[in-house]
């Protein structure tokens, strides 16, 4: 009975750590999304630079919160096995370049915008998501969920949480991305792929 | 009687469906015996694969919930042709139209007939809320209609939401018959109008129903008029609907497969809400 006792007592303990743990993540994941953000507003508003500075020091403040390797390899999904060393090299390079000239467009639209998260939730030890809203002064809002995974090792000059897909209105930008490039590869070789992303 | 036969249309054109999705369902089945094969024989997978694989059940192609029903090849073919006429037709026709538009309004304005059109579409909201049990959205919806309708001028303003933080929920039938558990049926791009499914076409038919300038309400008086009204709506969104479509076609490689993606994904996420 008393061993009973005490492996119920082992179990609650250890159930408390893991949930404050997790709560340390999602907080944390939390408060370098909101920093990044803050900056990028920052940025948007400053009337003193152009807007070509503008986006380019966006893309800088911004860039250490993403994976674009692993964003790159989901959007290809098991098309990403066909292709050799070289070919994922250029793959990589040209969906990064696909993804800073995406995002800054986008963010153009949220100047006189507040970002707001509405609420975290972590899906796994090593995976949280941040649900946000982007409310405009008209009180106009849409929602963005921007979900996060902690690698197993610190990548260079990246933070220790990385965002692997962006979720706008409900659709992401993983899945469309697959979506399309799947239905060109269907078609045609990489080497079609890689060159509609160059004339991009 | 139209509404009927409405109905027995879109009814015909779901069973066509159905029987579609069985053979695909024949078919996906041989996919996944052949998957099994290939995963037997990848058992020597890299540490960087088994990575990318803890990441594969959220993006799986053939097991996500918008792509489960809308691959209908034989429409492929037709779509396509659509959804590049209906390009030709926004970059060449709508977006001259919205630029010339709004050198002659000032946004103030467009904001606010669009407020009243929305405004105007409250039976359709209320009823897709009710209809889904969603008990305290409409009545929310139901005080937004109220103060708009009167403080904010028959709607041309929306003090609600503005000055009282009240929100809105808009639903339609389409969403009401994703709560109810209907399939997407086939995914179709409308001329003109843009990418839909059976099951949202037969929700707009549904919609049309209770809009109160459908012409048997008496609000409007023939079908010419229900038209001009309707372009003219359209118009008046176009300064905003061309620029968030011009936005979106930046991320398109190829667009038909792109657009249909992002529209599935988009009511998905609209009728779990």
């Amino acid at each position: 009975m008393k061993i009973l006792i005490n492996i119920n007592k082992i179990v609650l303990v250890g159930l408390l750590l893991v949930s404050v743990s997790f709560a340390d993540d999602t907080n944390t994941v939390k408060e370098l999304f909101e920093n990044t953000f803050e900056n990028t507003i920052k940025i948007l508003n400053d009337q003193t630079i152009s807007k070509e500075q503008k986006h380019s020091n966006i893309i800088k403040s911004s860039e250490q919160m993403f994976d674009f390797e692993l964003m790159a390899k989901l959007s290809m999904g098991k098309n990403w096995r066909k292709l050799n060393e070289t070919q994922q090299n250029e793959f990589v390079k040209l969906y990064k370049k696909k993804m800073q000239s995406s995002y800054s467009t986008k963010i153009d639209n949220f100047t006189d915008s507040n970002m707001n998260v509405k609420f975290t939730k972590q899906l796994k030890p090593n995976k949280v998501v941040i649900y946000s809203s982007i409310v405009d002064n008209a009180k106009n809002s849409f929602d963005v969920d921007f979900k996060f995974y902690k690698p197993d090792i610190d990548k260079k000059g990246k933070n220790s949480w990385l965002v692997y897909d962006v979720i706008i209105k409900g659709v992401s930008i993983i899945k469309s991305d697959r979506a399309q490039f799947g239905a060109i590869l269907n078609r045609g070789a990489v080497d079609n792929l890689m060159d509609k992303m160059r004339e991009q | 009687m139209r509404f009927n036969i409405y109905i027995f249309v879109v009814i015909l054109l779901f069973a066509g469906c159905s029987n579609k999705q069985t053979n695909m369902n024949d078919t996906k089945q041989n996919n996944n015996i052949q998957k099994l094969d290939e995963n037997k024989t990848q058992k020597t997978q890299s540490k960087q694969d088994e990575f990318a694989d803890e990441f594969s059940d959220e993006f799986d192609d053939d097991n996500s919930n918008e792509n489960k029903e809308n691959n209908c090849m034989w429409l492929d073919g037709y779509n396509e042709v659509a959804t590049s006429f209906n390009d030709g037709f926004y970059i060449n026709v709508l977006t001259p139209v919205s630029k010339g538009y709004e050198t002659i309004t000032t946004k103030q304005i467009r904001v606010s007939i669009d407020n009243f059109f929305y405004n105007l579409l409250y039976t359709k909201r209320v009823i897709n809320n009710l209809l889904q049990l969603k008990f305290r959205k409409s009545l929310e919806e139901t005080g937004t209609f109220a103060i708009n309708t009167t403080f904010g001028l028959l709607g041309f303003f929306k003090p609600a939401q503005t000055m009282f933080d009240m929100k809105t929920h808009n639903e339609d039938f389409g969403q009401t018959l994703g709560f109810y558990g209907v399939g997407t049926g086939c995914h179709i791009v409308v001329p003109l109008l843009g990418p839909s499914n059976f099951r949202d076409l037969l929700g707009d038919f549904v919609d049309f129903e209770i809009d109160p300038i459908n012409p048997k309400y008496d609000i409007v008086k023939n079908y010419e008029q229900y038209v001009a009204i309707r372009l003219f709506k359209i118009i008046n969104e176009s300064p905003v609907k061309m620029k968030q479509y011009r936005q979106l076609k930046k991320d398109a490689l190829y667009l038909y497969p792109f657009l249909k993606n992002v529209y599935e994904q988009f009511r998905y996420n609209e009728v779990q809400k």
